[in-house]
């Protein structure tokens, strides 16, 4: 199976890589426990820096759509399929927007809210 | 004196097919690798050369390299008909190794051009779409297992060998030159080691397809793994000969050794099974 990479192409390089192999894993292209090729192949291949196909490769393994089994390589993992299905953005923005509901509700303002964001993702205790 | 005319035969054959049969075949192959080169891409890289005049005036000085060496080789060979006594002598193992040495010089210039162009054009070549296959490569899928544990095989026993030759034979060899043999065939291992690995896993050469890496790719492996065995086989007759009073037949081994090596460069060059022509629009999309 060819991938391809689109340097033109506006979407960031690591996500046309997860793209396209989570599609190839979807349409049954990439088969559970098939091997990929390993980080340094695959950068040189495409003439990427091997940071890019890295992190894609870290974020497919949190997916759980590849996983890597030491020295011997990265394989598709057992449950891609099923794992591909599952979109960790869209149902961290549905549970952030359960919460902002809430909020707003109990009539904290939008900037409040933002503070309050932004201080607890940097690990900032809440003020008394 | 049945040696030294055996060798004069090899050193004919050497003359032939490293001089006059290989350039032949790789022009012919360069050729057919030039003409699948966009001319849109040779516009953009050289503007305002004549293609075909370039082309044509770098493989005619090629030929004529060669065949410089082709005639000084056969002066040689004429030389050595005249002087067939000077061929029982130690000395005599510097002819086939030093001509060979002098039949290779064009093929450096080549490679060292050819990595000049590769480094110079890497920038300017850059695809805006890149593709590769989503497979793992290993080595096994160019050799097979069985070439791999023969190689590595070979390599203890040539060591053993040495060893043996070293320290438990009633005439051993100095230790100083078995360790120097030991040290260079291991380098030479080592050098090939790094080299498959280079082909399989680093940059591409810029224009290459993957159909066609993993085509050159095998051929090399396979190329690597034969040339080690042979070398390994050949400093082993180079060592042993000596011991078994039959010096006056290394010109001859070596001789055959590099005849060998060319044949083995000549049935690599096969233009027929070289990957399909690709498209300018490919390139410069």
């Amino acid at each position: 199976m060819e991938i391809t990479i689109d340097i033109d192409n506006p979407l960031p390089q690591f996500e046309q890589l997860i793209e396209q192999i989570k599609s190839a894993v979807t349409a049954g292209v990439l088969k559970p426990g098939d091997s990929l090729p390993s980080i340094r192949q695959l950068a040189n291949d495409l003439e990427l820096n091997s940071k890019t196909v890295a992190k894609a490769y870290q974020l497919l393994t949190r997916d759980s759509v590849i996983e890597t089994k030491g020295y011997r390589g990265t394989y598709v993992h057992a449950k891609a399929k099923a794992n591909c299905k599952f979109n960790l953005q869209e149902w961290t923005r549905s549970l952030l927007s359960e919460s902002i509901a809430e909020l707003r509700e109990a009539g904290v303002t939008d900037s409040e809210i933002r503070n309050a964001f932004a201080g607890a993702l940097n690990g900032q205790p809440p003020e008394k | 004196m049945f040696e030294a005319y055996a060798f004069l035969a090899m050193f004919t054959v050497q003359i032939l097919a490293f001089s006059v049969l290989f350039p032949a075949r790789l022009i012919g192959y360069a050729r057919v690798k030039e003409a699948e080169f966009p001319d849109a891409v040779f516009e953009k890289l050289y503007p305002g050369i004549d293609r075909q005049l370039a082309s044509q005036r770098f493989w005619t000085r090629f030929r004529a390299a060669h065949r410089v060496v082709a005639v000084l080789g056969l002066v040689l060979l004429g030389w050595m008909l005249g002087n067939v006594q000077v061929l029982g002598q130690a000395r005599a193992i510097m002819f086939p190794v030093f001509y060979f040495l002098l039949q290779v010089s064009p093929m450096f210039f080549l490679a060292f051009y050819g990595l000049r162009q590769i480094t110079v054009l890497r920038p300017s070549l850059q695809v805006p779409r890149r593709t590769a296959v989503l497979q793992r490569r290993g080595l096994f899928d160019f050799v097979s297992p069985l070439r791999v544990i023969l190689e590595v095989s070979i390599y203890f026993l040539f060591v053993a060998f040495m060893l043996y030759l070293m320290y438990v034979t009633k005439d051993p060899i100095p230790a100083l030159i078995g360790y120097q043999m030991l040290g260079a065939v291991t380098f030479g291992f080592v050098l090939q080691a790094c080299w498959l690995y280079w082909r399989m896993y680093g940059r591409k050469v810029p224009l290459e397809t993957d159909a066609e890496r993993m085509r050159t790719t095998g051929l090399q492996a396979k190329g690597s793994v034969f040339g080690t065995l042979l070398t390994v086989v050949l400093v082993c007759l180079v060592i042993t000969l000596p011991r078994l009073g039959l010096q006056g037949w290394l010109p001859f081994t070596l001789s055959t050794f590099f005849v060998i090596v060319s044949l083995q460069f000549f049935r690599n060059l096969n233009v027929e099974k070289a990957a399909g022509p690709r498209s300018s629009s490919e390139v410069l999309s």
